[in-house]
């Protein structure tokens, strides 16, 4: 038996030995490769490094990192802007990368709250789940947002080197750019990032599959949108709520879209905000302002942050307590 | 709490130590410590049902005694049927009701009656098909007199309920594990590290096969229509592989675990995809579930000691309950019934027994006519695994008419390629090992004869294979059954 756990001892050991520089090793690189996870280590990078001073931030998914050029909007505004937009996730993970945000950083003055069909959905799994790696064990905001979700086990938070468990293409690149010394360049430029591409059959693809989409209005997100609201609010934050265009195409495939806009209005009126809904705007009407249904090419991006800024700007930037169609 | 989780890397040492160095004086502790194990493994995927573990066990071991006990053979047909009518009764009810159900259904309304049977909404108890065949096995057993009645409960319980088999076998039997649960048991270096070998082995399968050909079999099936023919028969040889690497690296995992409790479990898989005929394969696939059914429902049937037709008959009868066993769907009955099209000829013509040791056993390489056998074998196996994996017979159809489709002579249209091909390179790896390793129970066996350093350079190999190159994780297919 001694024979026995002596010889499981020194096989195990030295890996468990090296588990822990291997993760911080892979963690540190994993920080600085822009290019992978959607780009998403810039942003969590500049939340971390605590020096982010812009007095615009832009909130939302990957509609509103793919919309809001922060360069045009600064230019209107005369204000620094950031774009925290997260890809693949509504509000429930857009709001602990608020507090994330807020928690290293000087607060803004102003909160574009971009929405979209997806902002009330609670997710049930991570989407794109590496971003979080090399931050999770030590941000309790990231572990109590993502403990309920499908993609680590409790054991992931704690354990060196479990996070990176079946990350094969991760591991690989990681190791390969550090033996080549590549040095990866950001994807995003304040979180931002403008897509060159056309018009693809995306949409007309998930159409197939789907037929017809429901959206889905989760209620504790909901309520956690009305406590970001009221807390911004005790913080002088002005919000304002944009739904950024979408294609017209998309129209004919949702159930019960009024409902949402419906509720984002309500939302709006309750917290005394203005509500700009750019559903119906004629950028939505020309498929060459889109690279699929939901989001913007770069083109896009810049006609609307354009029109977003010159709004703004010709509206005192805090415009009346109204919902309006701009 | 699945074997490749961190969870049972915790769970095992501890219940190995309490095992060897805290219950080791006495048997019947160590019974009890495997017992309370057992039944924490369980109720850590659902506590609810180790109620119906309990009285499933309970229930089998109170009529063991009884039939034991009973003088007239009527009272001991009495508990017999009274057991395996509960038993089947709850596989019945949590696993078949609503396949019934709703067939019974749509049968009426072919004839214009309309019915809207109630159907239940319940998740399947995790291990049922597996734990009420090791009860059934028992009682059986005890009825035609090949062994005496369990007079512990405890130990009754451990043969039920031992966790490396509880919810996906081997099947085992009474008269092979339960002497072992009632023997003194000592620890033994050679064994125990034989047990951490297949458990190597078997994650190996697991991780590193079953859930990377998984990923990319599941992109061919879901969407059979937007890949062409060569791309499904890449599918199709993925979940082949799939399957495989998922079924028998649980059973080596589970296996290898219970030798390191000393105790040795049946073998369930004998290099399946190496079978030259499909007699072989079955030979080689599964075995404690083919050998149950022959043994509880072939053999008492006349088995292929009868005329003709009833050889057919019961061939189709196990093929099919077979299929059955492993879900109520259409597509699993016709995996049997296909199964069983493959099979007869060989019955038929008395050659189901022609291949019995492993192929090439006393060759480096197997000769062109056994390779040809070994082809074609494998991709009958291929084709009648499309029923098993599609969701229902109209996909499988859909799926194999597109696999003999014209696009089969075209490049596959996979997305990203690579990862077929790396695939393609993991399996080719497992395939030599086994192949090298073909006349041992599992093929890392004959490591031991190797050098230290070089069984260390071996282990380490594996250990950051399963780590880097595993698949997203993936429930192991034979749970649901």
């Amino acid at each position: 038996m001694k024979k026995f756990l002596r010889n499981i001892l020194w096989l195990l050991l030295p890996l468990a030995l090296l588990a822990w520089p291997a993760d911080r090793w892979l963690s540190s690189r994993l920080k600085h490769s822009f290019g992978m996870a959607q780009g998403e280590f810039s942003v969590w990078e500049d939340i971390y490094s605590a020096k982010m001073q812009n007095e615009v931030a832009v909130y939302g998914s990957s509609r509103a990192w793919c919309h809001y050029d922060p360069e045009i909007l600064k230019d209107s505004l005369n204000a620094e802007t950031y774009n925290l937009g997260m890809d693949g996730y509504g509000f429930y993970m857009q709001h602990m990368r608020h507090l994330e945000y807020f928690r290293y950083n000087k607060h803004p003055k102003y909160i574009i709250l971009n929405l979209d069909l997806f902002t009330f959905e609670m997710p049930k799994g991570l989407y794109n789940a590496t971003q979080f790696i090399p931050y999770m064990s030590h941000s309790e905001n990231m572990q109590s947002y993502m403990w309920p979700l499908q993609g680590f086990t409790h054991f992931d938070y704690y354990v060196p080197l479990l996070r990176y468990y079946g990350r094969k293409s991760e591991c690989i690149s990681l190791i390969s750019d550090a033996v080549q010394g590549k040095q990866s360049l950001p994807m995003r430029h304040k979180g931002y990032h403008a897509h060159a591409s056309e018009w693809n059959e995306d949409f007309k693809n998930a159409a197939k599959l789907m037929e017809k989409y429901s959206i889905v209005i989760d209620s504790p997100v909901v309520q956690l949108m009305d406590r970001f609201l009221t807390d911004c609010a005790r913080e002088k934050i002005q919000v304002i709520m944009v739904y950024s265009p979408e294609n017209i195409a998309i129209r004919g495939f949702l159930r019960n879209k009024q409902q949402l806009v419906d509720l984002y209005r309500e939302i709006a009126q309750r917290h005394h905000l203005v509500f700009l809904d750019y559903s119906d705007d004629p950028l939505c009407y020309d498929r060459s302002n889109f690279y699929n249904a939901s989001h913007l090419n770069a083109r896009g991006s810049r006609l609307f942050s354009q029109k977003l800024g010159h709004y703004l700007k010709t509206n005192g930037f805090i415009p009346k307590n109204m919902a309006v169609t701009p | 709490m699945l074997f490749n989780s961190f969870a049972f890397a915790i769970f095992l040492p501890i219940v190995f130590i309490l095992y060897w160095f805290v219950f080791n004086k006495k048997l019947r502790t160590q019974n009890i410590l495997l017992l309370v194990a057992s039944y924490f493994f369980y109720a850590c995927w659902d506590w609810r049902f180790l109620f119906l573990l309990l009285f499933s066990t309970a229930l089998d071991y109170f009529s063991g005694l009884k039939i034991e006990k009973a003088a007239r053979p009527a009272t001991r047909k009495f508990w017999l049927w009274l057991s395996i009518g509960i038993n089947l009764g709850f596989l019945g009810i949590f696993k078949y009701y609503n396949f019934f159900a709703e067939n019974m259904s749509a049968l009426l309304s072919q004839f214009g009656l309309k019915s809207h049977p109630a159907l239940i909404q319940v998740i399947l108890p995790v291990g049922i098909s597996f734990y009420t065949f090791h009860g059934l096995s028992y009682i059986i057993d005890i009825y035609q007199r090949r062994i005496d009645a369990e007079k512990s409960f405890v130990d009754y319980s451990v043969f039920v309920s031992f966790f490396p088999l509880l919810v996906a076998g081997p099947i085992e039997r009474a008269t092979h594990l339960l002497p072992q649960i009632k023997r003194k048991r000592s620890f033994d270096y050679a064994t125990a590290v034989d047990g951490c070998r297949q458990i190597l082995w078997g994650l190996f399968k697991k991780v590193v096969i079953a859930d990377n050909c998984a990923e990319l079999a599941n992109e061919m099936f879901n969407y059979p229509g937007a890949h062409n023919g060569s791309a499904l028969w890449l599918g199709a040889l993925f979940f082949t592989f799939q399957i495989y690497g998922d079924f028998s690296g649980y059973s080596d995992i589970a296996l290898g675990t219970a030798k390191l409790f000393g105790i040795d479990l049946l073998r369930n898989f004998a290099y399946p995809y190496f079978s030259r005929d499909i007699a072989e394969f079955w030979r080689r696939w599964h075995i404690s579930l083919s050998s149950w059914f022959r043994d509880y429902v072939y053999i008492p049937l006349g088995g292929s000691k009868v005329p003709a037709w009833k050889r057919i008959r019961n061939t189709f009868i196990i093929f099919l309950l077979s299929g059955f066993w492993h879900g109520a769907q259409w597509t699993f009955i016709a995996w049997g019934a296909i199964n069983a099209i493959y099979f007869l000829p060989l019955l038929l013509t008395k050659r189901n027994r022609s291949n019995i040791e492993i192929v090439a056993a006393d060759k480096a390489l197997p000769s062109l006519r056994e390779l040809w056998s070994i082809g074609i074998t494998f991709i009958l196996t291929m084709i009648a695994w499309v029923f098993f994996r599609a969701e229902s017979i109209g996909s499988a159809l859909k799926y194999l008419k597109g696999m003999f489709s014209s696009t089969v002579f075209q490049k596959p249209d996979i997305d990203g390629m690579g990862r077929a091909w790396i695939a393609l390179g993991l399996i080719a790896i497992m395939f030599l090992i086994e192949w090298q390793g073909r006349r041992d129970p599992f093929p890392l066996r004959n490591i031991r004869q190797r050098s230290y350093a070089f069984q260390y350079a071996v282990y380490i190999l594996f250990i950051l294979a399963i780590f880097l190159w595993a698949g997203t994780p993936q429930q192991f297919i034979y749970f649901q059954f």
